[in-house]
């Protein structure tokens, strides 16, 4: 966990993106699902804060996005501490709300590209 | 072990997907924040607490079922069912106005037919393989705390669940 915490770049405490950083952060949330043991190297590899940290940035894909927030899904599965530490010291409330307001934005948008797109499709 | 699929999507995520994600990250803090009830705080005040907290979002849970398209089939499914989830444990606010409201009611209209059919001869195992439980439920208790606060809500859901006095008065004739 070690190794894929410093390959996506969340040992540092600011997360930068990069084709290997989204690898990574693939593999973390595969192991959070696959071995719930794992949590416990997630949180002592200090990379909360950095994964946390994903969600206030509007600079990063929404590859990156999406993964940080399914981690932080698994991470407070069964984890009342990090619970709390998410919501009493990293704000975690704020970054949600950073998330779900560009989100929403993007997914009002979505419909209109997905039309064009069938009707490209149907005039070809 | 085996059986359990990947977690991640091949390709960009859409923006569903993330709000998805984000609802079901929604749900895990709120349930945990609001489970500390002792003594001194009670699940209601812990409610409001988180509520206070987390106002921004949940602005946007009631923007996201306001704008939401329903579907004919499938009706409760994500991300409308992880809104449903995340407002079990949000206490009731004037932002749960007619649009809100009136959008979880037609999803009542068309996921119970979907979901619970109109077969006498069903059982509760079919029931249980549709998991109407897990879906109607929620939906239930969410419009239930819109009714017990707000008249006028009250009002849109009876008038869009209960039979209109027309058809009460052709049934009696009968």
């Amino acid at each position: 966990m070690k190794t894929l915490v410093m390959a996506a770049n969340l040992s540092s405490g600011q997360y930068k993106e990069s084709l290997s950083s989204v690898e990574a952060l693939k593999c973390i949330a595969n192991s959070l699902l696959l071995v719930s043991a794992t949590k416990d190297y997630f949180e002592e590899s200090n990379a909360l804060p950095a994964c946390n940290g994903i969600l206030f940035r509007s600079d990063v894909s929404g590859m990156s996005r999406f993964l940080a927030v399914r981690i932080l899904f698994f991470v407070t599965i069964d984890r009342p501490s990090t619970v709390a530490s998410l919501v009493d010291n990293l704000d975690i409330a704020s970054g949600l709300a950073q998330v779900s307001y560009s989100e929403c934005a993007r997914e009002s948008r979505y419909p209109i590209k997905l039309t064009r797109t069938i009707l490209i499709v149907y005039r070809l | 072990m085996q059986n359990k699929q990947s977690t991640t999507p091949p390709g960009v995520s859409p923006p569903q997907m993330i709000i998805t994600e984000a609802l079901k990250l929604f749900f895990n803090l709120a349930l945990v924040e609001t489970s500390k009830v002792d003594e001194e705080n009670s699940e209601e005040f812990l409610q409001k607490k988180f509520a206070n907290k987390f106002e921004q979002s949940i602005f946007c849970i009631l923007n996201l079922i306001r704008d939401i398209p329903l579907s004919p089939t499938n009706t409760l499914s994500s991300p409308l069912l992880n809104a449903i989830h995340a407002l079990l444990h949000v206490p009731y606010t004037p932002g749960w106005d007619k649009g809100v409201v009136s959008k979880l009611t037609d999803a009542l209209i068309l996921a119970v037919p979907d979901l619970v059919g109109d077969d006498p001869e069903e059982d509760i195992d079919q029931l249980r393989e549709r998991k109407a439980d897990d879906t109607i439920a929620p939906l239930l208790l969410v419009l239930r705390r819109a009714a017990a606060h707000d008249q006028s809500l009250r009002n849109i859901i009876a008038k869009k669940l209960l039979p209109q006095e027309r058809f009460v008065y052709c049934v009696s004739l009968f």
